[in-house]
Order: structure tokens, then sequence, then C-alpha cells
């Protein structure tokens, strides 16, 4: 409570103008002052005057939100409000142990990379059995909770193929080492997405290694389990302690970790190695934009005209000498050499990108996605309307709140089927499964491909 | 508050009649309803989400039954507590009516329920070619019910009036229940009393207005914006005036004081001119051979008058660079001190700079810092005392700086609101700047409108009633 009352002065800034519930993405789809910042604002105060009791109701309100951070990122008066959110939660689960289930879930699961690979593995196993479709069949699905039918759905929209982030390809002339942090997301469920990024890097002239690091902690944190949040990024921290840079793929764990600064600012052991650590964390498209790309040919689609160029020892890619390690190479505007990427002569492929919330307000990076994406042949980048948006999937807001994630999702589909796009990109997994859910609902049969943008860069993918 | 017993009977015959999920009793749900855009806050017993007319209509018979309060409300973004449940009793949340019912193009109209956001009005009739003038600050998250409610102004107040130069049409619940019809989609009405207008501006006082029919405009083609500065405040005023002798109508002209000058420029650093007294930012709107002659004209009066500097915009990103600036006194001035509150005076245009200069005078007196900005075409000034409202001994000094703001606007022959409205944050003064007489005959109506006194009590005249 004691951190939670430390920001009650700048909760008290809040002049209760109303402004944010025009871009909160809940208060859009229900009108209902109760999920809109300045009224969660105002139970936070009540609470801590005393005129409240943190009952279930109070619980409900502080979780009625999906965290994407619009209603900050837009005040006047410059309201911390997701960090007064997230010291609320935490501040409630101090005083009240959390649920069993969750506990299980969170510190039990997601917490323990060994236990987490077993399950995936059992996830593989019931999905190769055919034991997953009992839970999708025509009267078992009927009699499971909306929760629990989203959460299938999540799951196994795709093939599980477990980890499989082992053989990872060499540089042919290293620029450098970096280190990738594959989220559990995307490790667990989208294998595919680890490769392509570690692809990605190798053709860019980086040699990739791997730490098995723990989760970012991103999803204790957000369920008010701070201890575990900083044990873990204790743990991360202590992983890549060597290495000059941490790149990731997922918006959320690298809103994480560059957050671990601030986590972790108050402890005399950790807080300096937080703050280099969190220094050195770039989001995949941050760093590539920043140094330099080389995309690699289509799959499938035979490059006409000259044969695929390794990015070279001749620096062609990116105008720099191959000496220059990454050091030298620093975070300056890079080049894209998209001259392997092929897609069929002539044509325009409209692609939209969607801005997830952990990547454009959580870190800033809206440009870098965009820039690599306009550098590929044959790729007309029409914007939807509001990019930025939140798609209602919030990690695990989509399981827990399904009938709100469900309508701001569908928002967030009309907005992408209104641009005409057949695919649209983004960068966090829990971005791609909720859109692809949502467009499933709302498109009426039209196709539209939802790409994490690793997958889309590193795979050549084939449009 | 009632008793816990008369609360719970509220409650299940509320329910009796509305769906009870639209039917929030829980603490959180009675303080999110419990504010408005003031500094003030008080308990519903209750909060009802209306969903139809004939909701309203049921809530209304219901509470007239049982003499309970009701306080409607829209997206609770009032500058006055106008939505306030300062009595307790019902909140009848008017936010899930929003649907446009109709924008017809060819009587240049639109009808819609309360709870439609301003600015969605405005764009779904711009998508239609056409333009729905009114535009408070808050048109991205205010409703038409409340700017009716209200009769809510903006910086187009000038050249386009406000929200009551747009109402043709509304259908009102009374107080008893009962639904009426005034007004249509006639320019022109003789038939029967001019009651939209008595609805317009009343403050939720009299009905609940569950339908608008708004006229609409032809959507002016072209746009021309140009900022001046001057080193003298004086000189800004009289530029004003001149402008308008000149004839043109602006359809914005905005003055912003030295202070809000320099307080955007420590937030965004925009190169103003931090030693100027004024800033006056000025649009044309309409054809745009119309619209390159009255800028040329401005332009001339505005050098004519010693501006100190001038700039003319060529396309819209310039003229979003020249508003930007007075965007930001809003977001720029809520980070100096922990609370602000914003006033709301309307005086006759000349005793602009006499109004500034009083107001300066009171700054010094009561050693507050209070901001001075607002819609200089129309004399609607909104001085903006920066405070830190959780300080008692302070807010008595800004007590008696608001009582002197307001005895300085009546005595230059203004008033106490321009857009904002009474409500209860301006109650006190009423007697500033109406006589008894006219009071008590508004007391009157009121009484015969609604005898049981159940519609957003204490409001506008106080317990007095």
């Amino acid at each position: 409570m004691d951190s939670l009352r430390d920001l009650q002065k700048s909760l008290w800034k809040c002049n209760k103008c109303g402004s944010c519930t025009s871009v909160c993405p809940l208060y859009a789809q229900t009108k209902d002052e109760a999920l809109s910042a300045r009224g969660r604002l105002a139970v936070i105060d009540a609470l801590l005057d005393g005129g409240l009791a943190p009952g279930k109701s109070y619980e409900e309100c502080l979780y009625n939100c999906i965290l994407c951070q619009a209603c900050s990122a837009n005040c006047a008066s410059g309201v911390p409000t997701t960090e007064i959110f997230l010291a609320a939660r935490s501040a409630l689960t101090r005083e009240r142990k959390q649920p069993l289930a969750q506990r299980l879930f969170f510190r039990g699961l997601l917490a323990r990379p060994d236990r987490l690979k077993l399950g995936v593995s059992a996830l593989c196993l019931c999905q190769k059995t055919g034991l997953h479709r009992l839970a999708g069949s025509g009267v078992v699905s009927r009699l499971l909770p909306l929760s629990v039918r989203r959460a299938r759905d999540f799951l196994f929209d795709a093939p599980l193929s477990g980890f499989r982030v082992k053989d990872i390809p060499k540089a042919d002339h290293p620029r450098g080492c970096v280190a990738y942090f594959p989220g559990c997301a995307v490790s667990a469920l989208m294998p595919q997405v680890c490769r392509s990024t570690c692809r990605l890097l190798a053709l860019s002239g980086w040699d990739v290694v791997l730490p098995e690091n723990y989760c970012c902690g991103m999803p204790h944190l957000v369920h008010g389990d701070e201890e575990t949040a900083r044990r873990l990024a204790r743990k991360n921290i202590t992983l890549y302690r060597d290495v000059e840079v941490v790149v990731t793929d997922c918006a959320t764990c690298g809103a994480a970790l560059k957050g671990y600064e601030k986590l972790l600012s108050g402890d005399s052991g950790y807080g300096e190695m937080a703050r280099l650590f969190s220094a050195k964390v770039r989001d995949l498209t941050e760093f590539l934009a920043g140094t330099g790309v080389s995309l690699p040919a289509a799959a499938g689609a035979a490059p006409t005209g000259s044969a695929p160029r390794a990015p070279g020892p001749d620096g062609a890619v990116f105008g720099r000498p191959p000496s220059a390690g990454y050091a030298a190479a620093g975070l300056t505007p890079g080049g894209v050499d998209s001259s392997h990427f092929h897609t069929s002569a002539g044509e325009v492929h409209r692609v939209t990108y969607h801005d997830p919330c952990h990547l454009a307000r959580g870190q800033g990076v809206r440009r870098q996605p965009r820039q690599l994406l306009k550098a590929i042949p044959g790729v007309k980048l029409v914007e939807m309307e509001n990019p930025d948006a939140c798609c209602g999937g919030g990690g695990s807001f989509l399981f827990t709140h399904p009938g709100l994630a469900e309508k701001v999702g569908g928002a967030k589909a009309r907005a992408i089927l209104n641009t005409g796009a057949g695919v649209v990109v983004t960068e966090c997994p829990g971005c791609v499964k909720q859109i692809k859910l949502s467009l499933q609902r709302e498109s009426g049969g039209a196709r539209v491909k939802v790409v994490h943008l690793a997958e889309f860069l590193g795979s050549g993918f084939t449009l | 508050m009632p008793s816990i017993a008369a609360q719970d009977m509220l409650v299940k015959e509320l329910k009796r009649i509305i769906d009870p999920k639209r039917v929030l009793d829980t603490p959180e749900a009675l303080v999110v309803y419990s504010y408005d855009a003031t500094t003030q806050q008080s308990l519903p017993a209750v909060v009802v989400k209306a969903s139809s007319t004939a909701e309203v209509s049921g809530v209304l018979k219901l509470a007239a039954r049982l003499r309970v309060p009701v306080v409607p409300r829209g997206a609770g973004t009032g500058l006055s507590g106008g939505s306030i449940p300062a009595a307790g009793g019902i909140a009848l949340v008017l936010t899930g009516m929003d649907k446009i019912r109709e924008i017809d193009r060819e009587n240049m109209v639109a009808v819609c329920e309360p709870g439609v956001i301003t600015a969605d009005l405005q764009k779904a009739v711009e998508r239609e070619g056409l333009f729905y003038p009114p535009d408070p600050s808050s048109l991205g998250y205010c409703t038409v019910g409340g700017n009716v409610a209200e009769n809510a102004g903006g910086p187009r107040g000038i050249k386009y009036g406000v929200t009551k130069d747009y109402v043709l049409g509304l259908e009102v619940v009374l107080p008893g229940g009962e639904v009426v019809r005034l007004g249509g989609k006639q320019i022109k009405n003789v038939t029967g009393y001019n009651f939209v207008q008595f609805f317009v501006g009343c403050e939720g006082t009299l009905g609940v207005v569950t339908e608008a029919t708004l006229k609409l405009l032809p959507s002016p083609p072209a746009r021309r914006t140009v900022a001046a500065t001057f080193s003298k405040l004086e000189r800004a005023a009289e530029t004003v005036t001149a402008i308008l002798y000149s004839g043109v109508i602006p359809s914005t002209l905005e003055l912003m004081d030295q202070k809000s000058i320099n307080y955007v420029e420590d937030y965004l650093r925009l190169g103003l001119p931090r030693h100027v007294e004024a800033m006056l930012i000025i649009e044309m709107d309409g054809m745009p051979e119309a619209v390159e002659a009255e800028a040329a004209r401005v332009v001339a009066v505005c050098r004519d008058m010693g501006a100190a500097e001038l700039k003319i915009a060529r396309d819209s990103a310039e003229a979003d660079q020249l508003w930007k600036a007075r965007r930001a006194v809003s977001p720029a001035i809520s980070r100096v001190r922990p609370s602000k509150i914003g006033e709301d005076i309307s005086v006759p245009r000349s005793a602009i700079p006499d109004m500034v200069r009083e107001i300066q005078k009171i700054e010094e007196r009561f050693n507050l810092p209070i901001v001075i900005f607002g819609h200089a075409g129309d004399g609607n000034l909104h001085p903006n005392i920066l405070t830190d409202k959780r300080d008692p001994q302070e807010m008595e000094r800004v007590e008696a700086a608001i009582q002197a703001i307001f005895e300085a606007a009546v005595r230059l022959g203004g008033t106490l609101s321009g857009e904002h409205g009474i409500g209860l944050s301006k109650q006190r003064f009423l007697s500033l700047n109406l006589s008894p007489e006219t009071i008590n005959f508004m007391k009157a109506v009121k009484k015969a409108v609604d005898p049981a006194g159940i519609l957003n009590p204490g409001k506008i005249f106080g317990s007095d009633m």
C-alpha cells in the first residue's frame, strides 16, 4: 500500500477532464465510466482515503483494464495512470493471497522454464493425439465457459511443435554478436517466429547467442506479483550479463526488459546492473532498422535474375566495412537490403501494420517496423484507422475478460478490413493471436493473413 | 443519503423496470458517477444507465413517486458541477443512448440521442459534406445531451454561435415522467411557445433531453489561419474590434495572455515570443476565394494595428502548428500546479482589456497565479487559477479571488458564465448578476415544472428553492 500511497500525489494531478475516455478502448465499447482511467483513479483515491474497502468489485474495477497505456500517453496533466494501476494491483495482491489457480499458473508454470517446457510438450501431445478436439466438439464446447474456449482457440489455432530454437544459423561474416531473448509466447506457441528472428539476425551479419532465459515477468507484474517479477528480472539480468546487446521480437518482453531499470531501481544489489541491462535491450525492429538488415529470399519463390547474394564480405548490405564490430556499427540508421526478397514480379501487396501497445507506447517504437515493411519490394503499406489502438488481447485479458476482449477486437478487425489489405503484420505474439481470432469473427469470409513481423521478414513470407 | 432500507427499496424498484445489469450500487459505481470535471464530488445512492426514452420516463415516474432526486449525466465533463448528484439520489447516465438516428441531407439536420459524443456527430455529418459547428474543447469526449443542457459553446462562437443556435427540436422527459416533443426539423416554427430554447442551458433542472434535432451547415471547403503577437494587450484587444469592423467575421478569434504563452513555451518550446503581452489566433473559413480575401484583410488590419509578429499558415500542417500553441494551453497549465480552477466569465468585447487588467490586479492581491486565455472574439474569457485543491488555506484565497473576478466581470457589464453554466460552482454568486425579481421568476418556473423538486435539486439556485 505504501508504494501506492506514494503515488497518490501524482494521482491528484488528475483534474477529471475526461479526455482519457476518448482514447480508452474499453470505454469506447462500453461507455462505462468504471472502465475509464479517470474512474479507476477516483476509485483508488477513495480507497486510499479510507472511503472504500477493497472488496470483490474493487478487484474487478482494477482488473477491468487492458493496460494499453493509451490514457497515460494522452493525459494532458501527465498522470502516470498505468503505473498507478499496476501499483494498485500489487498493493491488493500483497494484502490478499492470489487465487490458487493464478498462483499455480504464474509462479508455478510461467516462472519455471523447465515446467513451462513440459507444459508445452503436453499441449503438443494433446494436439497430436487429437485430444484437444474434444474441447472443440459441439456439446462439450457449448458447456465450456467462454474464457476456456478462448484459451483453447488461442493455444490450438496453429500446429504446435514445441521449443525448437536449437539450430541457430551462423552469420557468414559476423559483424558481432547479439543475444536473443525469446519470449514464452513466441517460443511456446510460435517457434517459427523464433527461427525467423535468428535467421534475420544471422543474415544481417550477427552471431546469435541464446541463453536459456526466464519469463520477462510482465505477466506477474500485471497481476500484481511484483516480487516474482523482480526475481525473474534478477535472473535474466545475470544470464545476459556478458552480452552487449539483447534483442527481442516480443513487444511485451521488450517493454518488460526495458522496464527492469525502474522495477529494480531501489534494489541495492541489482539497481545499477538493471540500468545497464535495460540500456542494452533492443526491439528487433529497432535493432534491424538501426543497424541495417538483409532480407532473405521468399520461400518457394524462385528468385528471378541473379542468384541470391550472401549479405556479405563486400559490405554491400550495410555500406559499412565488415570489420566494424557491433561497437563500431553503433545504432545509426542502417539500410535495408531486400534484393533477395522476391514477390511475384510487378505485383503489389497491400499490407497493414498494427502497433502493439507495448511497442508503440511501451517503447516508443513506431517508425522502425514501418521503415522495414516499406523497404520490401511489392509491399504497399496501407495504414488502418488508429493503428496504435489496442487490439483487445492484453496478454491474459482475452481469457479473463473474453466478452470485452471480443468487443475491442471487433473494432480492430473492422479497421483492418477497411484497409483492404491482404496481410496484417504486427510484432507481438498476443496481438497476432487476438487479431486472428477477431478477424475470424468479423471477416465474414474475407481472408486476411496475420503475421508476426519477424516471420514476415525473416522467412521470406510468401505473399 | 436515504436510509439503508429506503435505498434497498429504491434499488429493488428500479431493477423491476430497468435491466438489473444497468442498475448499479457497488461502492465503485457510486464513486465513478460522483464527479464531473470540477473539483467537487458527491455520491449518488444508485446509478441507472438508461437505454431508451421509455426507461428515462419510467425512472422519473418512480423517482417522483418516491421523492428521490434524479441527476441526468452525460460524459461528466461539465465545468460547473451540473451532473454531480449533489443531493444523492439517482445518477441517470445517458451515455448508452448514443445513436445518431438520422442525418437528413436534404433538410440539413441531424437527429441524435443524448449520449452521442460531439466529435462523433461532427465526423458523421462531415462524411455527408455537412458541418455541426459548436466546438467545446471537450468535444472529443463530451456528449450532445450535456452540450444542450449546458448550452456549450467553443471558439467558433464568434461566427457560428453556440449550441442553442443549432437546436431545432427536442424530445424531453419532464420531471413527472411525461414525454414532450418540441420543435422539429423546421427552420421557422411559431406553433406554441418556443420551449426548445427553454430547455437549452437548463442544466438538467427542468427535464431530461432524450433526443435532439440539430441544424447543420454546409461544410466550409477552405480554412486559413493567422497568428499575431502584440507587445501590448490593449492593442490585441483593439485589433479584435478592428478586424470585425473591417468586415471580416473570423470563425475563431482566440486570445492567449503572456502567462499562457510562457507556460506553453515552458512545456513545448515552440519558439513563442515570451516578452509579448498577447497573441491572437485568427481563423477564417468558407469558400476558398472568400477565405483568401478575408485572410488578406485580417493580415493588413493586424499590421496597421502594429502587430509585433505575424504568421500566416500556408497549409493545414502549418495551421496545425499555429493551433498547437493554443491547444497546449490546458495541458501546459495543468502541469504547473496540482489543480487548476477554470472560470468562464463573458464580458462585452470592448471590456476585454479592462477585464484582463482587473484579473492581473486580483492575481497580485491574492498572490495566486492566474492564466488568461479564451475566445476574445465573443468576450468569453477563461481565467484559470493554478492552485492546490487540497490546501484549505490556499483554497480560501482562491474562493475570494473568484468572487473578485465575478464582481469585476459584472461591474464591466459581463456575466458569470459564458459556456459552463452555474451548477454548483457559481450559485453563490448568482445574485451578483441577476436581480431578486429575475431569480424569483426563474425559481417560480422551476417549481411549476418540477413541483416535487426531484430533478437535479440544489443546482443554479442552491438549496434555497
